[in-house]
């Protein structure tokens, strides 16, 4: 039971990041590989805007979400959007976005310095207990909000007149246009919600484990698999993901030693890879021809 | 030796061109010194290269390390008369940039000694090399393997301790009062190269580890192997881990999991960063050994150069501390010497009465059989500290008082 209650949890943190890599891939067939790396960003300008004594806690959070939200829509306008245009099979972004992830990366270890500093607030306190479980508060939290925000996303897309923007042109980008909307302010947006969500994962993260630029790697690493796992294309895709992925990594760690837990979790990748590609919540894309 | 303007111009358009393009380079700490060996008014200059992971993952072993060695050079001159140029190199924290940050050194740097690299794997990458150069070689990284002692003679001087004179000491503590050990440890080079050391340590005392738990560096969670380690019924636990916020996450997952081992023993590694990251349940029974008296003794006057060098405290002390270390031995030599010469600063390397660290003296350092500062270090000369309320660092005394305490 305890790694069931422990995976999940952890699980939920990857869920969060992986909506980052879902948002994007549904609206624009892309996926920002530097998604880590705006998370750390989250994270930096979290612990700059620290200082700012005039600020209740929720609005530096705020502050931090909505400064990467609009860097993430902008790469998106130029570092994205003019590396697709030749068609579906051109796949520009996935150099520029890895490419970018290199630059922050150095921009911030030179800037920053490697080691981890303390961000200082945004923590929700030590432990909590759920059905017998000792779990992170923090962790526990970022699992709850993980949930609340695909929920709000899913009724934002179903719901709202903007969803049903983002579906038209995650249908049929082409079609859309002609009908009037905008797929780069669509791709816009989702670029920005999609990293403002990553830095809002970096933020509550670093509360409890300190600001380091390497702490993206290894979240992006589990974020991916668990999108995958659940499904690119599916808003719920990363919290069956994340459970699954966190509750087999908790599993093989502790059943079969900690150089397993990971590495069972990636296997588990190439599995689904294998007999349903698109994932378990996804669906297969249809390419025009 | 003087370089000529000629050359001068040569050497600075090639550094700037070495950073522009961005493959690291070399940075002249002390530019306009002269050449190498004694001047005309008999002073003695050396220039020494510093090679250190300026870019990559890892930037706070170059800092500490090249402060270290220019709070050791400006002390030497005034100390010994020797005037030492550093020469600054960046290995990019990768065996391949050591390699050609080495070569770059060796072919064109002028170079009368070298200090590099500071982690292991660079370190290891180049010994052979650098061993085989003729060159006096100075380390501060922690690997055995580093130095081969089959190679004659031997160029290479450790100025930290390494991995196996570590788990000679921790040995007699560890296992001490039969306790069930366990170990974590980070699964990278130093990690590993310590949990090696310590299983043969193991081995020699006729003990067994109860259980054994590696821990990829940045890790999220660990709770899992926490409870590997509970459910092997381990009562003391060593952490050979890289960076004290891999500690922190360790020792977060042991409160989390409401384990409490007798004592969670570590090294200094855990200086860099877990006061910061960490909260005190975490300190609880955490303690860490080293040869160096980390509350009384020149650590506290070096750290406190460093912060009004940079700033900051340093996030590496002990790396600032053993190049240092370096520095003063090399500066020493050369005085014995009476000059540059590397064959006769090598001999004078191994006779060195002892390494002064502003008052810290460490004896007999390099012998003709040894290259290893803390060769002949034993328990009774190691100091043990622990954390108080604050998560500042106390010193319980010597790992010899401690294991005689009944720990």
């Amino acid at each position: 039971m305890d790694f069931v209650i422990a995976g999940l949890i952890m699980g939920g943190l990857y869920a969060l990041i992986a909506q980052g890599f879902v948002l994007t891939f549904l609206t624009t067939r892309t996926l920002n590989f530097a998604l880590g790396e705006f998370l750390v960003l989250g994270a930096v300008i979290g612990m700059g805007v620290g200082s700012w004594g005039w600020l209740p806690d929720a609005g530096k959070v705020a502050f931090v979400i909505l400064t990467v939200g609009i860097l993430g829509a902008i790469v998106y306008r130029f570092l994205v959007l003019p590396f697709t245009t030749e068609g579906p099979h051109d796949a520009r972004w996935l150099l520029s976005t890895v490419g970018l992830s290199f630059v922050i990366l150095n921009l911030l270890t030179n800037s920053q310095g490697a080691t981890p500093k303390a961000l200082g607030y945004g923590g929700f306190g030590e432990f909590s207990t759920v059905l017998g479980v000792r779990v992170t508060t923090q962790a526990l939290v970022i699992a709850i909000l993980a949930i609340a925000i695909t929920a709000l996303l899913v009724l934002m897309t179903t719901r709202t007149p903007l969803g049903l923007l983002m579906r038209a042109v995650s249908e049929d980008a082409d079609t859309a246009a002609l009908m009037g909307v905008s797929p780069r302010r669509i791709g816009m947006l989702a670029y920005a919600i999609a990293m403002g969500i990553a830095a809002l994962a970096g933020v509550l993260w670093a509360s409890q484990v300190g600001v380091s630029v390497h702490m993206g790697l290894p979240l992006l690493v589990a974020a991916f698999a668990c999108g995958v796992i659940g499904g690119l294309t599916s808003l719920w895709g990363p919290l069956l993901g994340g459970a699954i992925y966190g509750v087999l990594t908790h599993w093989a760690s502790f059943e079969l030693g900690g150089v397993w837990g990971e590495t069972a979790g990636l296997l588990l990748v190439v599995v689904v890879l294998i007999f349903r590609p698109e994932g378990l919540l996804g669906r297969r894309l249809e390419a025009k021809l | 030796m003087g370089r000529t303007p000629l050359r001068a111009f040569t050497a600075f358009a090639a550094v700037c061109a070495l950073s522009v393009a961005g493959c690291g380079g070399s940075d002249d700490d002390n530019a306009g010194s002269g050449g190498s060996g004694a001047s005309s008014n008999g002073e003695l200059s050396a220039t020494v290269g510093v090679i250190g992971p300026k870019t990559g993952p890892a930037p706070q072993f170059y800092e500490t390390n090249t402060v270290g060695a220019q709070l050791a050079a400006a002390d030497a001159e005034k100390q010994y008369g020797v005037k030492i140029k550093l020469v600054n190199a960046d290995d990019q924290g990768t065996p391949e940039g050591a390699s050609r940050a080495v070569q770059e050194q060796l072919n064109g740097g002028n170079v009368d000694a070298l200090l590099a690299s500071p982690q292991s794997g660079q370190a290891l990458q180049t010994a052979d090399v650098l061993q085989r150069s003729r060159i006096p070689w100075f380390i501060n990284a922690q690997s055995p393997q580093i130095i081969n002692y089959k190679i004659k003679p031997n160029w290479a001087f450790r100025t930290a301790y390494n991995s196996s004179e570590l788990s000679d000491v921790l040995g007699p503590f560890v296992f001490s009062g039969n306790a069930k050990v366990g170990l974590v440890h980070s699964a990278d080079g130093f990690g590993q190269s310590e949990a090696e050391a310590l299983q043969a340590t193991a081995k020699k005392q006729g003990k067994t580890l109860a259980a054994v738990e590696p821990l990829q560096p940045g890790a999220s969670d660990y709770t899992a192997a926490v409870r590997r380690l509970k459910q092997a019924g381990v009562t003391r636990v060593y952490m050979s881990i890289t960076s004290g916020s891999d500690t922190a996450t360790v020792t977060k997952a042991m409160v989390q999991e409401d384990f409490e081992p007798d004592f969670k023993i570590t090294n200094a590694t855990i200086l860099a960063d877990f006061g910061e990251l960490a909260r005190p349940a975490q300190w609880k029974n955490l303690v860490f050994i080293d040869p160096r008296d980390l509350v009384d003794g020149a650590a506290k006057s070096l750290n406190a150069d460093f912060k009004a060098k940079t700033g900051k405290e340093p996030p590496l002390p002990t790396n600032v501390y053993t190049s240092y270390m370096a520095i003063n031995a090399y500066a020493q030599a050369v005085k014995a010497a009476g000059s540059t010469d590397k064959a006769a600063v090598r001999d004078a390397l191994e006779k060195l009465p002892s390494i002064d660290v502003r008052g810290d003296k460490i004896a007999n350092p390099f012998t003709a059989d040894s290259h290893d500062a803390y060769h002949a270090a034993t328990p009774k000369d190691w100091f043990i500290f622990g954390f108080d309320d604050k998560g500042e660092i106390t010193k319980r005394g010597t790992v010899a008082e401690e294991i005689e305490s009944g720990s």
